[in-house]
């Protein structure tokens, strides 16, 4: 099996199979930009927005996941669900949230959709049923309303609530 | 006097020092995002004297005493737990990488096309770039509409519907009697052996199981309609009492009325589309002794609107003997430029002929070309009637060129090819079956008893013809029908009480076209 190396920001080098790297859109445009032939073992991909730990996750990822069928074309607007994470990928993302985070970044930025979807449908269902202050504070984020913009956004936003 | 600095991203520390600084001295401080990968050095203590300094050469009437009274005011504490001051602590530290995450357009649109609406509307709280994104999701959705189910025994539909009905006299399975009478009912005997003593729970479950539907649906509606059996209907309030109604009314509306307008009708039996265990069927209970509940949220979708109009006693005396060409619409709460396709019609009681009978008979009379479809029901609530009992009432179905309603009646006592072509020849105007929904209203003299004691006769042929349409209705006594095709031409009525029919069934079918997703819609 062919090999190519891909470096993480931090100069970690990781040989990985040539069909596993090409899961990442990005690595496999990269690859035939480069015209890399099966036999240039030696040629290094540098990733320079990926730290090595999270390259070793996605690696991880990749290579568990990479007999799976090409995912179907997608209607965007069609209802998703979260609740069919396969168990591994659910034992997989058992993780902080820094690293969780770190993740989904490294995903989106080596565009390998399966591992952006699984992600965020993780994200997902730890959003479900909270309150709008509950996810900020789940995710740090600042409430950037002033009061009158805030009651407007809520009145906006009114969904069904219990009681 | 307007300060401009460069803070990073939002969230980070020095970005938020400034907006501290920003509301307590209400200064016009532009936050730019300029190098937000650049590590900051310096303490706070640092920043503040450069902040300072920056003030000294200005004109501007902000003294230095008033940055130290801001700084003061921060309070010791809030500084030291707050992250500007570990900056000094930690060389290392930049802006964290979780907080890029939450800010990122594409990452955080995937995000939210995965969460439920009311998920989505929660998310569209938290801060003004997800307000905004949410924003664009919400829009490019495409809702489509879909069905509920409420009763004491879900989600054993299928054999609670064939046990009961067949306690009319109807077959039933040895599988399904088996399955009920071990497994389902065995809890709900009493010591006299009587299966039907109470089912208590109902009153105080229903409005929870109600809102926890609305709380996981993807699809954002616009208007929600329950079908009923009647004794779900006495199961809502527990007590007969002056306020009887209202209680129905809270527990069935209550919370869920800020999505959109809501309406029940309570029949001698159901119609709906169940979806269990991965398979699609359509049930007619016709026993009204179970509590059985089901509605339909009807999609929000741009182009396609659904109004309800409502009459009660005093509006209905009003018009008596008097509703003309002009004020039916009014009274059908339809405006000027409402492109009406089709109308939905309930009547609270047996005694058809009425003010709102008249008006859908005056409005069919100048818009021959519009699809009608209802029945006298046992009782209706809708949001607007309150503790007012309706005397009736219904929904208007509007829509552009993308809206089909089309209307076909059953008039013949046994299937035969004439009632099938009627739904035959729906089915050859092609029309987009995908996220379609239909009503069906049969009178209660039909159902298993007309058809030899098969139950599901007319929703089976429906679907038949229409497997991905959702089904969902009632049994009425007695029916409202104005047949049209489009694309076909109606004749209007002939009289008031041509559209006033009994031993009948009709089916009102709502199709929405959708173009192609991609492009996807742009914000208008």
């Amino acid at each position: 099996m062919p090999v190519v190396r891909l470096q993480s920001v931090d100069g970690e080098v990781f040989p990985v199979d040539v069909e596993i790297a090409r899961m990442s859109f990005a690595i496999r445009n990269m690859l035939d930009d480069l015209g890399v032939q099966d036999n240039d073992a030696e040629e290094v991909i540098p990733l320079p927005n990926v730290t090595g730990p999270i390259l070793r996750k996605v690696i991880e990822w990749c290579t568990h996941h990479k007999d799976d069928p090409p995912p179907p074309e997608e209607d965007d607007t069609r209802e998703k669900r979260t609740d069919d994470i396969p168990a591994w990928d659910q034992e997989f993302l058992r993780v902080d949230q820094a690293v969780l985070f770190d993740i989904i970044l490294a995903a989106n930025y080596l565009d390998i959709k399966g591992l952006l979807d699984v992600t965020c449908k993780t994200v997902a269902n730890m959003i479900k049923g909270k309150t709008p202050e509950e996810i900020r504070k789940l995710f740090n984020i600042k409430n950037d309303f002033t009061p009158a913009e805030e009651e407007q956004i809520r009145k906006e936003n009114e969904w069904c609530e219990e009681k | 006097m307007c300060v401009c600095v460069s803070v990073g991203a939002e969230g980070n520390s020095i970005y938020r020092f400034f907006r501290i600084l920003q509301n307590t001295l209400a200064l016009d401080i532009i936050m730019a995002d300029v190098a937000p990968k650049k590590k900051r050095e310096g303490s706070l203590e640092d920043l503040s004297m450069e902040f300072k300094n920056g003030f000294l050469g200005s004109d501007h009437d902000v003294s230095p005493n008033s940055c130290d009274e801001c700084f003061q005011s921060i309070g010791e504490e809030e500084l030291i737990s707050s992250e500007a001051f570990q900056l000094k602590e930690n060389e290392s530290s930049e802006i964290p990488e979780e907080r890029l995450v939450v800010y990122q357009y594409s990452i955080i649109k995937t995000l939210f096309e995965k969460l439920p609406i009311r998920d989505l509307l929660a998310c569209a709280q938290v801060c003004k770039m997800w307000s905004e994104v949410a924003r664009v999701v919400r829009k490019q959705r495409r809702n489509q509409a879909f069905l509920m189910l409420y009763h004491p025994y879900h989600p054993h539909t299928k054999p609670i519907v064939e046990w009961f009905n067949g306690l009319l006299g109807h077959n039933i399975s040895d599988k399904a009697k088996d399955f009920v009478e071990n497994h389902l009912l065995a809890p709900l005997k009493d010591s006299s052996g009587c299966i039907f003593t109470s089912y208590p729970q109902v009153s105080e479950q229903i409005r929870p199981a109600i809102l926890d539907s609305f709380k996981k649906c993807y699809y954002e509606p616009q208007l929600i309609i329950f079908f009923g059996t009647i004794s779900l209907n006495s199961y809502l309030a527990k007590r007969f009492t002056p306020r009887q109604l209202y209680t129905r009314h809270e527990n069935l509306f209550e919370g869920i009325q800020a999505i959109g307008p809501c309406m029940a009708a309570f029949g001698t039996g159901l119609v709906t589309t169940v979806t269990e265990a991965n398979e699609s069927y359509t049930v007619e209970m016709e026993n009204t002794t179970y509590p059985m509940l089901t509605g339909l949220a009807i999609p929000k979708v741009p182009g396609f609107c659904v109004k309800e109009f409502n009459v009660d006693f005093m509006t209905a005396s009003k018009y008596k003997g008097k509703v003309d060409g002009v004020n039916c619409k009014e009274i059908l709460n339809i405006s000027p430029d409402d492109n009406v396709k089709g109308i939905i019609l309930f009547h609270a009681d047996r005694r058809r002929s009425s003010a709102l009978s008249d008006a859908v008979y005056q409005y069919l009379l100048q818009n021959p070309n519009v699809a009608l479809g209802g029945g006298a029901m046992f009782e209706i609530i809708t949001d607007k009637s309150d503790d007012k009992s309706s005397k009736g009432c219904g929904l208007i179905i509007c829509g552009d060129e993308n809206v089909k309603v089309f209307s076909v009646g059953m008039f013949q006592k046994k299937i035969t090819s004439n009632n099938e072509m009627a739904l035959a020849r729906v089915k050859n105007c092609n029309f987009e079956e995908e996220g379609s929904f239909a009503f069906m209203f049969a009178c209660n003299g039909r159902g298993a008893g007309m058809h030899n004691h098969v139950c599901n006769v007319e929703s089976n042929l429906f679907r038949k013809y229409f497997p991905k349409t959702s089904l969902i209705g009632a049994f009425t006594a007695g029916e409202f029908i104005h047949e049209y095709i489009p694309g076909e031409n109606s004749q209007p009525p002939r009289g008031k009480k041509s559209i006033e029919h009994s031993f009948s069934t009709v089916f009102v079918i709502v199709s929405i076209a959708r173009p192609p997703t991609s492009p996807p819609p742009h914000a208008s």
